[in-house]
């Protein structure tokens, strides 16, 4: 370890030492002296009147210098840095890091331009014992130039960059800049943020935190607001089984714009421009506006939807695929036909696609009544008819999907001795209450906020002890299993230990058992149903077995369930090669994406990429406003950060601590300097009648 | 007996006030008073009232304008008291807040209000290095002098021969001259003034003004000395010598001492720090029991 200084020229304030002594000299050069009645007496004395100048209080001066030595060392910034890294003793006296925002919103109005020619200038502009560093981002920083004094490779990194598709996200970057600051150096370190300065690019949960002592320069590149409207969101409403038609909303932001009228909107489909017409004021002032689309009953449809006229080229894409709802099968006991209205109820709740039950009485379940059904759901009864069980089997292996709910009827004794349909072996009823605990990640339960279920007390419950393969979806409090998964075949049966009914548990009564339930139905019927729509954002993973799943594509869900590889071409024509069990991709830009399948006879699967809403949201800021929110938010200049922790280098905060014992040095000196006046006062003095 | 500290008198604007306060009590003033009669020196005509002597009526008067007035005269006084005080440059030190000068106008203010109430004629001289004011003796002038002294400042270089010189021949009448001043002359020189009035009959007092720092050079560090009147600087260390600078001072005034006996005159020294009254009446029983004992 060795101590370097940040700012070392403060060191020119060492010379304030000498300060004291010339004033001394100065002053007693320039005095006036004191005034004496007379001096015909002392002029009398013939010995010397003064004595030699010497120090008279050498710890006093000590004191005072040793003072001002530590003031000026603690302004100077003084810091510890690991001998083990570089010790090249760099002239450079100051490093920048040129941080370019390249998100989409820099497309706009030439700021992306004037971005170009801010970050060309500063290079050029560069003193030659500078050095420069160059990032680019939007929600993620990427470095195109390490830290050089190489003007020509600067230039060559800037020239490659180009604006993007991706949001703005200011923490990353401000984090990510001081680390290409080299570790030795010790002169000025800038980071130049050349920006639109989006004000949602600070609205997020992370906090702007610019690591180490940095000193933040903006360049605002932003002039105004794009003046157009903006078509920010387009929301999948639902689709109509008859027509075979999905309706659509559009989302307008009129922003500053003061059309009302004439603002044509354009609906195209795999390229054909299925709707061309203008907005009504009305549309415009509600900002938004109604469409249909009719997808292609064969493949996946490529839907774009546009303003006609303006001069923010922004388009909103998603793929759709011919809706068909999911078919459930709910297995009655005779004469009670409104069992299971809990889950009929949740059931009905779903959309895009639809779940439509219908309640068979399980003696009446047949072939023909399982080749129309996705999903079979027997919910607490009685099933002894080995015949029915034999079909579920079937029905299952063949790809279905098998729900069950545990409760009074002792039907799953049967089914376990016919078949292994179960997941688990399921025993008697346990003693003692429970709640749901712990939910594990599993894509059935993504979309559920565990706390939803977690209060729900469940009062009886069976014993459930799974297999080897079978997979635990959720857990009561003490441990035991409360959802299980088994796959059979190419189907899924799941089970629940406990029932859905008041005497059971309270399950039904949480807000989270509806969503629980349209998921377990749709996870288990997602292997034979086409389902609506996907719309992936630039800068957010797209999980490709959700996406295929979701648009019903057998060809691409078959090879990523054989983990095979799937290509994926970008809209610029670059081929990123994804394999492996759970697929999962970064899209980059906005467009539309093709997924293929190699070997596979199958048409490219397309994927739908928008970019980010928050990145339409133009609102600025100024550069000042900038730099007083992030110094409000960031904890500029401290020492502790985990990007100098890891350089093994810390800017310190010793400086305070040396201003404390500067103080203490003060103090003592006062103290001791007070104490020498005092004695020298201390005198008797002489009685002039004496005299 | 109360002593008034210097420096609660500083705060007396009213010198008259000043000198009532360092005065009364006092028993023995500069001199026995012997009333001998009433005084030829006539003051002024007052309405005649049941009970006044028909003896002083002026008749002339009456004649003139048929009232009765009678005539007042001044009361008889038995000696002339001359305060020649220091103006000099040298005089306006204090290393406290009472300067010598102030002190020496407390003392002649004090002199002035006593010499007044024994019925004395009152006089004031100021000098430095020639005579500036100048109050004749009269048994009327005590006001006077006290508003003359409020504006007295010091201003230039002393001296004191030619101012001596000059008194000299103003003075008439043997008169008491109290010469108040920090005596930073030649003693010699001192001597010759002092003779010369002496010489004249007057009875001379010196009181010699000092301040506390110079009676004991209580100075500490190395610093630059300059002289109030020539504005010379020298650069001295005080600790150093402190020895040689009480040696002649001391010196100084015994040599003053000496000469003030030889020539039959009071010497005394004051310290601005010691109380006014004390150090006044001090001198003042000092000078009776001298007095009886002539």
């Amino acid at each position: 370890m060795s101590l370097g200084f940040l700012n070392p020229l403060f060191f020119a304030g060492i010379t304030v030492l000498a300060v004291p002594v010339l004033i001394h000299l100065v002053a007693q050069r320039e005095s006036r002296g004191k005034a004496f009645p007379s001096l015909m007496f002392v002029r009398r004395i013939p010995i010397k009147r003064t004595r030699r100048r010497t120090l008279r209080d050498p710890l006093l001066l000590g004191l005072r210098s040793l003072a001002l030595t530590l003031l000026v060392v603690s302004f100077a910034s003084p810091y510890w840095h690991n001998d083990n890294t570089p010790t090249v003793n760099t002239p450079t006296a100051r490093q920048t890091v040129i941080a370019l925002d390249r998100s989409y919103s820099m497309r706009f109005d030439g700021r992306w331009e004037r971005a170009l020619a801010t970050a060309r200038r500063e290079i050029e502009d560069m003193p030659v014992s500078a050095r420069a560093a160059l990032v680019i981002f939007d929600n993620v920083p990427h470095t195109v130039a390490a830290m050089s004094g190489d003007k020509s490779h600067l230039r060559q990194a800037l020239n490659r960059v180009n604006a993007g598709y991706g949001s703005t996200d200011y923490a990353r970057v401000l984090a990510h800049a001081p680390q290409l600051f080299e570790s030795h150096f010790t002169g000025d370190r800038n980071v130049l943020l050349i920006s639109d300065l989006q004000l949602s690019g600070l609205q997020r949960n992370r906090t702007p935190r610019l690591a180490g002592p940095v000193k933040l320069e903006v360049e605002n590149v932003a002039r105004a607001a794009p003046s157009d409207l903006l078509l920010t969101h387009v929301q999948v409403l639902g689709n109509d089984v008859e027509s075979a038609r999905v309706n659509l909303m559009a989302n307008i932001d009129i922003g500053q714009s003061d059309a009302r009228s004439k603002e044509r909107l354009s609906v195209r489909v795999d390229d054909h421009v299925a709707e061309l017409r203008e907005l009504s004021e009305s549309e415009i002032s509600a900002g938004s506006a109604a469409l249909s689309v009719v997808p292609a009953s064969d493949r996946v449809s490529r839907v774009e939807i546009s303003l006609d006229r303006q001069d923010v080229a922004h388009s909103y894409r998603l793929t759709l695929a011919q809706v068909e709802p999911i078919k459930a099968t709910l297995l009655t006991t005779e004469g009670t036909p409104h069992s299971a209205i809990y889950l009929q109820q949740a059931l009905a709740l779903a959309s895009r696609p639809k779940i439509v039950v219908q309640m068979v009485a399980s003696a009446a379940l047949n072939d023909a009544t399982l080749e129309h059904t996705d999903v079979v759901i027997i919910d607490d009864v009685a099933l002894n008819d080995s015949g029915v069980i034999a079909r579920i089997d079937r029905f299952v292996n063949a790809g279905g999907g098998l729900l069950t709910i545990a409760g009074d009827h002792p039907l799953v004794g049967a089914l376990l001795l016919a078949t292994s349909l179960m997941p688990g072996e399921l025993g008697g009823e346990l003693a003692s209450a429970a709640r749901l605990t712990e939910l594990n990640p599993h894509p059935v339960l993504a979309t559920l906020r565990s706390e939803q279920l977690r209060n729900a007390p469940v009062w009886r419950r069976r014993a459930l002890r799974p297999g080897s393969e079978d997979v635990v979806l959720a857990r009561y409090s003490d441990g035991a299993v409360a959802l299980a998964e088994r796959r059979l075949g190419s189907g899924t049966s799941i089970l629940l230990s406990t029932a859905v009914s008041n005497r059971w548990s309270a399950l039904a009564l949480e807000p989270g058992f509806a969503p629980l339930a349209i998921a377990l139905v749709r996870h288990l019927a997602k292997r034979r149903s086409g389902a609506g729509a996907s719309a992936a954002t630039v800068g957010v993973t797209v999980d490709l077995e959700q996406h295929a799943a979701l648009l019903g594509t057998e060809a691409l869900l078959n090879q990523l369930a054989r983990g095979g590889v799937v290509l994926i071409e970008s809209p610029d024509g670059a081929i990123t090669k994804v394999s492996g069990s759970h697929p999962a991709f970064l899209p980059s830009e906005a467009g539309f994406y093709r997924l293929h399948t190699p070997g596979v006879a199958a048409t490219p699967v397309p994927l739908a990429v928008n970019v980010d809403p928050r990145e339409l949201q133009f609102e600025t800021l100024s550069a000042a406003q900038f730099i007083g929110r992030v110094s409000r938010d960031a904890q500029i200049g401290t020492a502790s950060s985990l990007e100098d922790a890891k350089r093994n280098t810390f800017t310190s905060t010793q400086w305070w601590y040396l201003l404390f014992v500067v103080t203490a040095l003060l103090l003592i000196e006062g103290l001791y300097a007070v104490r020498l006046m005092r004695t020298g006062k201390a005198t008797p003095k002489a009685d002039p009648q004496a005299a | 007996m109360r002593f008034v500290d210097p420096q609660v008198l500083a705060r007396i604007d009213n010198l008259d006030l000043l000198a009532r306060r360092v005065v009364d009590g006092f028993i023995s003033g500069l001199h026995h008073t012997v009333h001998l009669g009433v005084s030829t020196d006539f003051a002024e005509h007052r309405a005649y009232t049941a009970g006044d002597d028909v003896r002083r009526l002026d008749w002339r008067v009456y004649a003139r304008t048929d009232r009765l007035y009678v005539k007042t005269f001044e009361a008889q006084t038995n000696a002339d008291v001359v305060s020649v005080i220091d103006i000099s440059r040298s005089m306006d030190f204090a290393s406290a807040s009472v300067s010598k000068l102030d002190y020496a106008k407390f003392l002649a203010a004090s002199l002035t209000h006593l010499g007044a109430r024994q019925r004395d004629r009152v006089a004031l001289a100021t000098f430095d290095d020639d005579l500036r004011d100048w109050i004749p003796p009269s048994a009327r002038h005590r006001n006077t002098i006290l508003r003359s002294l409020e504006r007295v400042s010091a201003s230039a270089v002393g001296e004191i021969e030619l101012p001596m010189e000059r008194l000299a021949s103003l003075l008439n009448r043997r008169s008491i001259v109290v010469l108040i001043s920090d005596c930073y002359t030649a003693p010699e020189r001192l001597g010759n003034s002092l003779g010369l009035l002496a010489a004249a009959g007057h009875d001379l007092i010196v009181m010699q003004i000092l301040d506390p720092l110079e009676l004991d050079f209580e100075m500490h560090g190395e610093d630059v000395l300059e002289d109030l009147e020539s504005g010379e600087r020298l650069s001295v260390d005080p600790d150093a010598i402190r020895a040689q600078y009480l040696q002649l001072i001391r010196g100084h005034t015994r040599a003053l001492e000496t000469i003030c006996s030889e020539r039959r005159v009071d010497y005394a020294c004051f310290n601005t720090a010691l109380p006014l009254d004390h150090a006044l009446s001090r001198y003042l029983s000092q000078r009776a029991r001298l007095a009886r004992r002539r």
